[in-house]
């Protein structure tokens, strides 16, 4: 029973999806949306409109200043100069139509416009903001709507290797990191380089040589970002899986509580817990003294091009060669430029968190379905239910034979009862049929066709399981019930319970078949469970049976109640059954005891009593046991 | 915006709160003062840290009026290198504040997540019995990172804003009285908008916290439910079923981001807004000669940085009741009364001889519902006694007691003729060993597992008794045998692979007493055929108490007793209870007419009085 078919799909990505193709197929998801041009289009035009700003401002201190000192005015070169032609035939306008002050106009038109300029920014902006927030939000969708119909095609094998809590995690925790990438990373990504340009533009418009040198400081930026990701990387890897360590040892403590008790080892579990508890503080004190230090090391490096503008700007207008309004334009614009400046370790932590959880999404929607149509598979309908394994070979991992060599021929209508101890191979039996898996080596045959020439879905649709710990769903009983069933009436679910003798129980519950299972404290017993399933299976009404009853945890009542139900259950119907019972062994048509992996006796009761072997001794020691104790 | 998302990531924060938000707090404030020192240093950091990052817009407006404006090349120089040396503070103090944030956050989760860990140690069964292992997860895990998150990052935070809204505040009013009431006119405005967008965000996010545990809980149940999906081909339904709780949550989002969206063009235009007045007012008093250019320069500076902290106190409030609500399910499971544990005056056992007293013992788990009633027994020392009878009848709750799980209500428990309650737990505990139906392996190797029966136990002694249990020969056939890591909760290993490693575990205790609760019913005939072997060796020279449904497994028991309704029906060995013809035999003969072959046995119903309980597996 030990199943290792490979590493299964850990933290890391196991796939070997290069960087761009994954970021290529992260944006494919996106790409098909007609909204994405809109948000491009509004991103570029906010951007631009808010770099005017600083420009007017700039122009507005210039202007007071002139006025106040009664130099002349001098448009500005670049923006500034640019924003000031457009704004000043309008306050001549306004001055014009109004009659106000020709000095104050000017100043209230050049105010106003920062007004007007920021309504229809923001405007931009929330459109911009709202349509990406539908496109990401539509792209996360698709997404987890592709991986969910992933796992709902993969096969057994993909589940055997899979936690619960990982398909979990990144059906939530990665997408939506993905949304949240596709909601800011685009919009900073895009807006980032657009401000770069036109704010260098700006600077290099103003004055050249204070623009080389207070960008001089950005290069360094970069560097301290660099070496900041690449010393965190692998301690945010770190940190990530020693919590994943604290959870699962706390899991584990809580939920074997009664074992932690039984053995008086708390302390023992307390050292445990407070060993992977500081470990993880440890990791925590590495990564706060690099943030401590990296990111006031980036503001301090860009607040150095301050100084510099300071310094050096304040000299240029010292010497008349710059004017107050252009410093202080300046001063705004590199403000600006230092915001995408210091995103940059946010972005590429962004880009490289987004990369490693898309990776993570596509290895599910990418898995192989192991067990699949083939391309002129047929359907099934009407079958006999004939079943014929022809040396049949089983594997799960490639190498570790659970089966070997398994002939046999089953027709229409027999019950096989298969035996044999613990990891024999029972299960992998049971397993092949419905095609949970493909057998390695030869073939089973139904109705003479070979299995993987038949559509999955028909096949299935012609075989009942009942499992040993069945699955109830959280629903009502009657759609439990109903659930291989499409339109059941509830009377054919009715006359379902009550062959499979839960019908009683279900007519005492409050709410009957519309009870909910779960809902206020209605939870069903592993009998009830087992009789509910066995209900289903008789709704489905299959022509193939295959039943899992080697667990029998429930009291003798209950036990009695269920066989009779599987009485019913059994008849017309092609039968493997996996029991310890041995009255349902007694009326199996044929017998078949596993050891290793291999048939090593098999026939019928009376064949396998006569043939003297294992079977023999296991009846004798059960059968022995109990007459024995009747005897006495 | 990225950095506030994650305030809204709560969850289960809507319902009532039963503890005053004050009682939470200071109980949370409590877990900071543990670190004093690093408190109130991160207190000195944070006001210094805030108050000198506002120094240089003045700076700066200082540098145009007073040296630039007057052409002092020499000022100028110094007030550049004083910019060097207050960004140079500014570094040092951020890296202090920073620092100790994360350091007191890591201790400050180091410290609830150990102090719950001892103290779920300490919790009775009962405490368990009623909740679910992920819930409790979720406490120690997300619950704990809100609570630190609020207590370091958010309180710090707090402050620097509110030090950065009165310094700016007071340099305004230091540059310009006037200026600084007309840009201040725009705040009522502001908090207006603010307010109203601050529950349409509650609204909305709620909505996504919903959505998105449907989310969840669907696909969830989908990958356990994957066989049953499969097996009766309901991909398409289901699939549908997907898709609709998947689109609610879009649709949820979508609002949530409208409602985001809304927030920097608004505080974008109010920003503006603000500019406008400060130039348009200001500037005509540049014009007049009333202001310079300088302070102009710095009202602007000082405005764009105004709405940062606002924007941080009005989301706030939601983390702190989202703190308040995870507080409040923290403290509430360290403050689960402990039902059993020590009295003050217990004393360790010494090494048992095994004889164990029920004495008119009456027992119940909820008030009024006695599950055992009047039970008075006493078993030898060294002797096996089977407790029979169907389920719901009290057998387990029979072992809970003998292991102080609980205590009873009525009567006492004794060993060697002390009462439990006079003893020490770890003294009792240490001295029995329980073999569980459900089989309950941790994940590592099988060696540590078997070792949990006895930490110091030498590998032979290990494989030692794996021998004497019969688990020895499909350990080896393992690839890394003892080594072979079983996974969570040994999922690695078959059911009957779990039992028998259990088994082992049980064994290498060596325990005074010991008991079998069902612990070979799920194993297949094979493995039971072994264990029943090694029973013998299992069970021989310590008290044993047994529970089995199939009684083919008590049979060679000194003693069995049969429990109904809570009471003791019969006692005494299984030759004597069959003859007597009572409610052992019935049970008996009903599990023997379909084991064995017999002709009627199509027709034959069995006779069984008490059908009422017996379908409810409550026997916990």
């Amino acid at each position: 029973m030990i199943r290792h078919r490979g590493a299964s799909l850990a933290e890391a990505s196991s796939s070997n999806r290069s960087r761009s193709e994954t970021l290529k197929r992260l944006f494919g998801y996106i790409a098909g949306f007609w909204q994405l041009k809109v948000v491009l289009v509004l991103i570029v035009l906010t951007t631009v409109l808010d770099i005017l700003s600083p420009a007017i401002i700039g122009s507005i201190i210039d202007m007071v200043k002139g006025i106040a000192t009664g130099e002349t005015l001098e448009p500005g070169s670049g923006i500034e100069g640019f924003v000031y032609r457009i704004l000043t035939p309008v306050a001549s306008w306004y001055i014009t139509a109004t009659g106000s002050d020709p000095v104050k106009g000017p100043l209230l038109i050049f105010s106003v416009s920062l007004v007007f300029i920021a309504l229809v920014t923001g405007l931009f902006n929330f459109i911009q903001r709202y349509t990406t927030t539908i496109v990401g939000q539509s792209a996360t969708f698709n997404m987890r709507d592709d991986m969910y119909n992933s796992l709902l095609e993969q096969s057994f094998s993909f589940y055997d290797q899979q936690r619960t809590g990982q398909l979990m995690a990144r059906a939530t925790g990665d997408i939506n990191m993905l949304g949240r990438f596709y909601q800011m990373g685009v919009r900073m990504l895009v807006s980032s380089v657009l401000l770069l340009v036109l704010v260098l533009y700006s600077l290099v418009s103003i004055n050249p040589t204070l623009t080389l040198i207070s960008v001089i400081v950005i290069p360094f930026v970069f560097l301290a970002t660099r070496e900041f990701s690449s010393r965190i990387g692998p301690l945010w890897t770190a940190v990530r899986e020693q919590n994943g360590v604290i959870t699962s040892v706390l899991q584990e403590n809580l939920a074997g509580a009664r074992v932690v008790r039984g053995f008086s080892r708390e302390e023992h579990e307390e050292e445990k817990f407070s060993t992977e508890l500081q470990e993880f503080f440890d990791i925590n004190i590495n990564i706060a003294r690099i943030r401590a230090f990296f990111m006031p090391l980036a503001t301090f490096i860009s607040s150095i091009g301050f100084v510099l503008i300071i310094w050096y700007g304040g000299g240029q207008v010292i010497a008349g060669a710059l004017t107050v309004g252009s410093l202080v334009a300046f001063y705004f614009y590199l403000a600006r430029l230092m915001q995408p400046v210091r995103m940059i370790g946010f972005m590429t932590s962004m880009i490289v968190r987004a990369l490693a959880a898309g990776n993570r999404v596509f290895d599910i929607i990418d898995a192989e379905v192991e067990v699949h149509d083939k391309e002129d598979a047929v359907e099934v309908s009407e079958i006999e239910g004939r079943l014929t394994f022809q040396d049949v070979w089983f594997s799960y991992d490639g190498t570790n034979m659970v089966l070997k060599d398994i002939d046999l021929d089953v027709q229409p209508g027999q019950t096989v009862a298969i035996l044999g101890a613990t990891g024999s191979g029972k299960s992998s039996i049971i397993n092949l049929i419905p095609r949970f898996y493909d057998v390695s080596k030869g073939s089973i045959k139904l109705d003479g066709t070979d299995l993987r020439d038949l559509k999955i879905k028909s096949l299935r649709g012609t075989i009942g399981i009942v499992r040993q710990e069945p699955f109830i769903f959280s629903t009502t009983l009657r759609e439990n019930i109903a659930y291989g069933v499409q339109n059941a009436g509830l009377d054919d679910i009715r006359e379902a319970a009550k062959r499979a003798k839960i019908d009683e129980f279900i007519d005492g519950l409050p709410d009957g078949y519309d009870t909910k299972v779960g809902e206020r404290g209605v939870t069903l017993s592993g009998g009830q469970k087992q009789r509910v399933a066995i209900a289903r299976a008789l709704l489905k009404n299959p022509k193939i049976l295959i039943m899992d009853d080697s667990t029998s945890s429930v009291d003798t009542q209950t036990e009695y109640e269920i066989q009779q139900a599987l009485d019913e259950l059994l008849e017309d119907r092609t039968t493997f059954i996996i029991t310890q019972r041995l009255s349902s062994i007694k009326k199996a048509d044929y017998i078949i005891v596993l050891e290793d992996g291999e048939i090593s006796e098999e026939g019928t009761h009376d064949q396998l009593i006569a043939n003297d072997g294992i079977y023999r001794k296991l009846y004798d020691t059960q059968i022995s046991g109990a007459i024995e104790g009747r005897g006495a | 915006m990225g950095h506030h998302m994650h305030r809204y990531g709560g969850d289960e924060e809507d319902h009532e709160r039963t503890e005053s938000d004050r009682v939470l707090f200071n109980r949370m404030m409590g877990y900071i003062t543990r670190h004093r020192r690093e408190s109130m240093l991160l207190i000195v950091a944070v006001v210094a840290s805030t108050g000198i990052n506002l120094l240089p817009p003045y700076m700066f407006t200082l540098a145009i009026d007073k040296y630039i404006e007057n052409l002092d090349t020499y000022g100028l120089a110094l007030i550049g290198i004083a910019f060097v040396v207050v960004y140079a503070l500014t570094f040092v103090t951020q890296y202090t504040q920073r620092y100790i944030i994360d350091w007191l956050g890591a201790k400050l989760a180091y410290d609830v997540r150990l102090d719950l860990f001892r103290h779920l140690q300490e919790l009775s069964l009962d405490f368990y019995a009623k909740r679910e292992v992920g819930s409790i997860v979720s406490r120690a895990t997300n619950d704990v990172e809100k609570i630190t998150e609020l207590v370091t990052s958010g309180v710090a935070h707090v402050i620097a804003d509110f030090v950065t809204l009165g310094g700016i505040f007071i340099i305004m009013v230091i540059m310009d009285v006037r200026l600084t009431l007309i840009t201040f006119s725009i705040i009522p405005l502001m908090v207006g908008f603010l307010y109203i967008w601050g529950q349409r965000v509650r609204v909305v996010y709620r909505a996504t916290r919903r959505t998105i545990a449907s989310v969840s809980a669907k696909m969830e149940e989908s990958v356990s439910g994957m066989k049953e999906i499969q097996s009766f081909s309901r991909e398409g339904e289901t699939r549908k079923e997907f898709q609709r709780v998947n689109t609610d949550n879009m649709q949820a989002n979508v609002q949530a981001g409208q409602v985001m969206s809304a927030f920097w063009p608004v505080v974008a235009v109010f920003t503006a807004l603000g500019n406008c007045l400060v130039l348009w007012f200001g500037g005509g008093a540049v014009i007049d000669g009333a202001l310079s250019v300088g302070v102009l320069f710095g009202f602007m500076s000082y405005l764009n940085r105004f709405f940062h902290p606002i924007e941080d106190l009005s989301t706030f409030w939601n983390s702190v009741q989202s703190a308040l609500a995870a507080a409040e399910r923290v403290f509430g499971i360290m403050d689960s009364e402990v039902v059993v544990r020590d009295y003050l005056d217990a004393a360790d056992l010494p090494t048992l001889e095994g004889k164990i007293g029920y004495e008119g013992l009456t027992f119940s788990y909820e008030p009024g519902q006695p599950v055992l009633k009047d039970i008075d027994l006493e078993i030898a020392p060294n002797t096996t006694v089977a407790l029979v009878g169907p389920t719901g009848v009290g057998k387990t709750t029979m072992i809970n007691l003998l292991y102080r799980f609980y205590d009873p209500q009525e009567g006492r428990v004794t060993v060697d003729g002390r009462d439990l309650r006079g003893a020490t737990i770890k003294s009792l505990r240490s001295q029995m060993a329980i073999v569980l139906q459900d089989t309950y392996l941790f994940s590592g190797t099988i060696m540590d597992n078997i070792k949990y029966g006895r930490l110091d136990a030498t590998d032979e002694e290990a494989i030692e008794v794996t021998k004497a249990v019969g688990a020895h020969e499909f350990i080896e056939r393992l690839p890394e045998g003892y080594e072979t890591d079983v996974r969570e909760r040994g999922g690695r290993l078959s059911q009957g692979q779990r039992q028998l490693v259990s088994l082992a575990r049980a064994l290498l205790a060596n325990p005074r007493i010991l008991i079998m609760d069902e612990a070979t019913s799920s194993v297949d005939a094979y493995t039971e055929l072994i264990i029943q072997r090694a029973m013998d060796r299992v069970l021989k020279g310590r008290t044993s108490i047994i529970i089995a449904h199939r009684l083919s497994t008590v049979r060679n028991a000194d003693k069995i007793v049969v429990l109904e309704e809570g009471r003791i029906a019969e006692i005494g060995p299984h030759t004597e209870l069959i003859e007597r013809g009572g409610l052992y035999k019935q049970l008996y003969e009903m599990q023997f007419r379909y084991e064995t072959p017999e002709e009627d046995e199509e027709t034959a119903e069995p006779q069984i009085q008490h059908t009422g309980s017996s379908d409810n597996d409550s026997d916990s």
